[in-house]
């Protein structure tokens, strides 16, 4: 989203102002911009399938489970 | 990614945790005898004949459980790696759904560890009355030389953890190696005894043989239980990133090769209508092997080791969790004490008094002591389901370079580990997660009590870069 005109005046004046009152801040500031410009891409709505396969398999498999009876009570023995 | 922003009116918080790698004073070998010793405790001296009553399919479930057990221990070797800090799935739970779903896996286990234990110690306790009645002709049989044995048995391992990790972990290694070797002898001498007449059917049941597999398979689904005693004890492990997945993963390939064989030896030794009803599966696979009537007293002494090393382990670990979360600030700050010997005094004691009440339970009431043990086969499963959750939730979200043949592969192996965690819940049955769950809402009163005691009014940033 572009800054307008104004916005960009205001900014400028503070980043004069602060160059003035604090040059050491303002050079240590302006060295995190320094280097390669590296940018994180913005997640597509698609690139969380994986997951979703991942929960779909889970509710079949529930259902599988479900379907196949349940489960008699553990002797308690064979827990450990 | 943004930065998460704080609620209206503000939190208070507190210093997130640091979950650098500390250098413990356990190695490899140590480790893998954590693992080995803990998954075999007293539950295989009966597997054969549980397993029998299914037919061999069961060892088809068998291979399938194990195949699920594998996957698990891989996923707790990339998330030790990836946090190397004591209390395992807690810390993985903790870092990567937040602090009350990493309470709630360090409670599930710290439940399922001293509950466990008193099954350990119950079965340990018929194995002492034999050898007493074979080897000295001493009757110990009646309720309170049970409870006394019983007592015994849970406060050596709980006097050996109190004096330092070293000395646990020489036990560890002692009791491992004296139970290992008898089991594969068997497993191994037995192949040479084996009867094809003695297998029975392929299906002893009366469905179809999917549903053999599966109701085998519930038996079988906890014999790998421990596979996560390495990672919970990561503090004392001595290079926890690399240690706590080899020890986890060689732990469970022994204890699955001698499962597997010292099954299929016994099976082929023991005639199947015998070995169904059989109270003493490996005693009669001996005498069968060799004559004689001797199998019985040598396995008795083989699970009367076994059980003592087994609860020397869990014993270890029914402190270490609490400790990991007390640290935190998650549980009750007695955990969080260390003995002048390094060790989690309180929680060892407090452990080891309500597992003793445990037994009391049980020799009160046979009931009330079944449904209680029962109830901890589900809460087992609960760290279990939340750590293949966590590897699979930085495997989807990591915002990084990767290789992407290793995180398909990686991603397979955690869902591979999640299906089985999943099919654990299911196998324990519907009175075990009934019982387990509400035991896990008690935990929540218990959270708040934490969080209140510290003036905590909302959750701390836990992230870990």
């Amino acid at each position: 989203m572009a800054l307008s005109a104004r916005e960009q005046t205001v900014l400028d004046a503070i980043a004069r102002q602060l160059a003035v009152e604090d040059p050491a801040l303002v050079k240590d500031l302006s060295e995190h911009g320094s280097g390669v410009v590296t940018a994180e891409r913005i997640p597509q709505a698609w690139d969380a399938w994986p997951v979703a396969l991942i929960a779909l398999c889970l509710a079949v498999f529930t259902v599988v489970l479900l379907l196949s009876g349940s489960p008699s009570d553990l002797p308690h023995a064979v827990i450990r | 990614m943004g930065e998460p922003r704080p609620p209206e009116g503000g939190v208070t918080t507190a210093t997130p945790t640091e979950t650098t790698p500390s250098s413990g004073g356990l190695g490899l070998g140590s480790a893998i005898a954590l693992i080995i010793g803990n998954v075999v405790g007293t539950g295989i001296f009966l597997l054969p004949a549980s397993l029998a009553a299914f037919g061999t399919v069961s060892l088809i479930a068998m291979v399938v459980v194990t195949i699920g057990a594998i996957a698990m221990a891989m996923v707790f070797g990339k998330l030790g790696e990836r946090i190397p800090a004591g209390g395992g799935p807690y810390a993985y739970a903790r870092s990567a759904f937040g602090e009350f779903a990493g309470f709630w896996n360090a409670w599930s286990f710290w439940l399922t560890a001293w509950i466990g234990n008193a099954a350990i110690a119950v079965a340990w306790v018929g194995y002492v009355q034999y050898f007493a009645q074979q080897v000295f002709g001493v009757n110990w049989n009646s309720v309170p030389a049970a409870i006394v044995i019983g007592l015994v048995g849970l406060w050596i391992p709980a006097v050996v953890n109190l004096m330092g990790a070293r000395n646990m972990a020489a036990f560890q290694l002692v009791t491992t190696i004296l139970k290992f070797a008898p089991l594969l002898f068997v497993g191994i001498i037995g192949l040479f005894f084996i009867q094809g007449a003695n297998f029975g059917a392929f299906n002893a049941t009366d469905g179809n043989w999917v549903g053999a597999i599966s109701m085998a398979g519930a038996v079988a689904l906890f014999i790998y239980s421990g596979v996560e005693s390495v990672s919970i004890a990561a503090e004392k492990i001595r290079n926890p990133e690399r240690n706590i997945g080899r020890a986890s993963v060689i732990g469970v390939l022994a204890c699955a090769v001698l499962y597997i064989l010292s099954t299929v030896a016994v099976m082929g030794t023991v005639p199947h209508d015998r070995l169904v009803n059989s109270t003493a599966p490996f005693a009669d696979a001996l005498n069968n092997m060799f004559g004689g009537s001797a199998g019985g007293i040598l396995m008795a002494a083989c699970a009367i080791i076994s059980g003592i090393g087994a609860l020397n382990g869990w014993t270890m670990l029914v402190a270490e969790m609490p400790l990991a979360a007390a640290k935190d600030g998650m549980f009750p700050p007695v955990f969080g004490r260390v003995s002048r010997r390094g060790v989690p005094a309180a929680g060892i004691l407090a452990g080891t008094v309500l597992t003793s009440v445990m037994l009391l339970v049980g020799y009160a009431s046979e009931n009330a002591f079944n449904t209680i043990v029962l109830l901890a086969s589900f809460t087992t499963v609960i760290p279990y389901f939340f750590s293949a959750a966590a590897q699979i939730f930085w495997l989807a979200t990591g915002g990084r370079l990767v290789d992407k043949r290793r995180l398909a592969r990686d991603m397979i192996i955690a869902v591979v580990a999640l299906l089985f965690a999943f099919w654990m819940a299911f196998g324990s049955g519907a009175e075990a997660v009934l019982g387990g769950t509400l035991m896990l809402l008690v935990g929540v009163p218990v959270y708040i009590w934490v969080k209140s005691k510290r003036g905590e009014y909302g959750p701390r940033d836990v992230r870990v870069s």
